[in-house]
């Protein structure tokens, strides 16, 4: 996709230390020949892309003075920036998000930038068992904190967008590849030490390959179609879970993918959500005790054998068993399928990297950087 | 016994949390002044203590003490160093000792001229464990050197103040943790024939780089040193008899010991009850230590001008001749930036 030329425009990065916003500034640079300017509250997470000659300015976006002097003189603001928020502060993690994103979009007003876009998820559609997903399926509030907040600024985008200030909502799926923690990184770690237990490992992984996601990012910053627009960017056919992590099983060259009766998921979901209950954390030492044997599956022996087949026998029992929570659950059971159609038509989308290509890929830069 | 009146420039991480801790309880040196562009750094630094000068200058600590302690970023190192030294000022300098080895040609001539001590903080060379692969190497317990295979990374997590480690005047990874690694393999297996360098820097400076090198003594191997992966964090050395391999980052580092064709090794870390070097912070003291010796003997220290500037030179062989690191995941269009 080398003939977008943003030689010059320049181009502000928020979240530029993370995976994403990473590959975005190596891409812009590489690629697109832009002047990428980014804000950055981190040093330490610098090092990638100091590999540059970028400015950097230090700040937060949460702070308006600061958002005002990285944006002002841009063309374009690409907005990854995303604080995630753990069970002690979902509140102030979620009004920082939400607080950024307003600082970004009122100072791209002000300053007249061309086209700001925002990165925001698929997790908005919370209705994914079965069927496609498309940019009018429904997108409603669930009470869990990521994807609440990710809806909430889609709201605020479109509060700017009806003024008139020209913005972009891009909806990325599962991204993986180089970098990234939660899909690439996070599996092939655990895969290495521990049983990765999925149900049948049948329901539909809709991946991205990191790259595919940043062309989008680039595209819906050029293209006028987009103005106004929400797309989701997926992969061109989603992949099934088994397959997805069996990617990450084959490079290790290890067997650790266990596959349970989703009773048994459930089940062990419902104690997992005891434990986290009021009565459930007296129990606490308990469940610590249990952890440190392997995992959850001596704890199967001892209070849920009647419930579902527990396949322990095969399994080594000095590898602990790493079952997925409530919400990984719900996403390993999910059948929907991501449609593109929408970037395709109007940002003239075409994902490069099929799931075979972007694994590959994934696999030379593992090796590389010493995880397999 | 006197104590020696000590200045430190540069009030940043390395001295809050190594130089100033040891200093102000040692009976070697008394901290006679404190300097940094950030004076409220080095006020809060020395707050409640007496200390005589605290400046933003460093220049005004000249005539309050004899030695200095230099923590600032690196490409001050070598103009710092010169102005002290010029001065008659014993120095302790932070690796890198300077940005090129011209730089580091002055400092020595200079501290020869006004017969200071110039030392350079190339702490690794204080760890018993790579003290130990010195002398192993030396008696020959390994035999003949074939090969050795260096991997020093850690994903960054430096507290730094400022984006001064991004500099392009103060280099990437190689320039900061270069030093150490290729110090300690120049001192353990001398002189380097030829280098062939790789980097990943396209217009900033370098996170990842990769140096295959070939020895005088004729063995060759890899040095690989990354700021944004985990490495494992060892230098391996293999001879005609044995294989040694010592960690390379954290205090009192494990050594491994195998001959060649048994099964067996000898692996732990190196034992010595009075001085245990447990803490990073003990290993530092131990590097003051012998700045202090060598000032109050009159010697030379254990590392000299001579020493901190062979990793200098080494690295400037290395920039002038580098070459792109093969990154495909970069994608087609890299090689045509490369370094620009």
């Amino acid at each position: 996709m080398r003939n977008i030329d943003l030689s010059n425009q320049r181009v502000l990065v928020t979240g530029a230390t993370g995976f994403l916003g990473s590959r975005l500034v190596e891409k812009l640079i590489i690629d697109h020949n832009a002047r990428v300017r980014v804000i950055i509250r981190n040093f330490n997470k610098a090092a990638r892309i100091a590999r540059f000659g970028i400015e950097i300015i230090k700040g937060d976006v949460t702070d308006p003075d600061n958002v005002d002097s990285a944006v002002k003189d841009c063309d374009i603001v690409i907005h990854c920036a995303w604080s995630y928020s753990d069970k002690h502060n979902e509140k102030e993690t979620k009004q920082s998000n939400i607080e950024g994103l307003k600082n970004i979009l009122r100072a791209a007003e002000r300053e007249k930038v061309k086209r700001t876009i925002f990165v925001s998820s698929q997790a908005v559609y919370p209705d994914r068992e079965k069927g496609y997903i498309t940019e009018d399926s429904a997108r409603r509030y669930t009470g869990n904190v990521y994807p609440d907040t990710k809806l909430r600024c889609e709201e605020i985008v479109r509060s700017f967008s009806e003024k008139g200030v020209p913005v972009v909502t891009v909806q990325p799926t599962t991204i993986y590849g180089p970098w990234s923690t939660i899909w690439t990184v996070n599996p092939l770690m655990r895969l290495k030490k521990m049983y990765l237990a999925l149900d049948d490992g049948e329901g539909l992984c809709n991946a991205v390959y990191v790259d595919d996601v940043v062309e989008a990012l680039v595209l819906a910053s050029v293209k006028e179609k987009a103005v106004g627009e929400t797309f989701l960017i997926s992969g061109e056919e989603p992949a099934r879970w088994k397959d997805f992590y069996g990617a990450y099983e084959k490079m290790l060259g290890v067997n650790s993918l266990v596959y349970k009766d989703p009773k048994t998921l459930k089940a062990h979901i419902r104690w997992q959500k005891f434990f986290e209950s009021g009565v459930g954390k007296l129990l606490f030492p308990i469940r610590q005790v249990l952890r440190e044997y392997p995992l959850m599956v001596k704890g199967y022996l001892l209070f849920k054998t009647s419930v579902g087949q527990v396949e322990i026998k095969k399994e080594d029992p000095r590898k602990p068993t790493r079952m997925p929570n409530e919400v990984i659950f719900k996403i390993l059971q999910a059948k929907a399928i991501v449609k593109i159609d929408k970037a395709k038509r109007l940002l003239d989308y075409q994902p490069a990297f099929d799931f075979e290509r972007g694994m590959a890929m994934t696999e030379t830069w593992a090796k590389w950087a010493n995880l397999l | 016994m006197e104590q020696i009146r000590l200045g430190i420039i540069g009030c940043g991480a390395i001295t809050k949390q190594q130089y100033f801790p040891i200093l102000k309880k040692s009976s070697l040196f008394k901290i006679n002044a404190l300097a940094d562009k950030n004076i409220a750094g080095a006020r809060s630094l020395g707050e409640g203590r007496d200390i005589a000068k605290i400046t933003d200058d460093y220049r005004e600590m000249i005539g309050h003490v004899n030695a200095a302690v230099i923590a600032v970023p690196n490409h001050l190192h070598a103009s710092i160093s010169k102005e002290m030294l010029s001065n008659g000022i014993h120095v302790l300098v932070e690796k890198p000792m300077a940005m090129t080895a011209a730089d580091c040609d002055e400092m020595i001539e200079l501290a020869r001229q006004n017969n200071c001590i110039l030392t350079v903080g190339l702490s690794k060379r204080f760890f018993h464990a790579h003290q130990f692969v010195k002398r192993a190497i030396d008696e020959g317990l390994l035999g003949d050197i074939k090969s050795f295979d260096f991997r020093d990374g850690t994903i960054f997590s430096w507290p730094a103040a400022s984006d001064f480690l991004y500099r392009k005047e103060v280099g990437g990874v190689l320039a900061s943790t270069g030093p150490h690694t290729l110090d300690l393999l120049l001192w353990w297996l001398g002189d380097y024939k030829r280098v062939e360098y790789y980097d990943d820097a396209m217009g900033g400076v370098e996170a990842n780089c990769e140096l295959r090198i070939t020895m005088k003594n004729g063995c060759s191997g890899i040095v690989e040193i990354s700021r944004t992966r985990a490495l494992r964090q060892t230098y391996q050395i293999t001879g005609e008899k044995a294989t040694i391999e010592v960690g390379a980052n954290w205090a009192n580092p494990p050594v491994i010991l195998k001959f060649n064709g048994d099964e067996a090794q000898l692996e732990g870390a190196m034992a010595m009850p009075r001085n245990p070097q447990k803490e990073y912070i003990e290993i530092m003291r131990q590097q003051l230590e012998e700045f202090a010796a060598a000032i109050t003997e009159k010697r030379k220290p254990l590392v000299d001008g001579h020493e901190g500037r062979r990793s200098i030179e080494f690295i400037e062989t290395c920039y002038r001749n580098r070459k792109f690191l093969d990154l495909p995941w970069l994608g087609p269009h890299v090689k045509e930036i490369g370094h620009a």
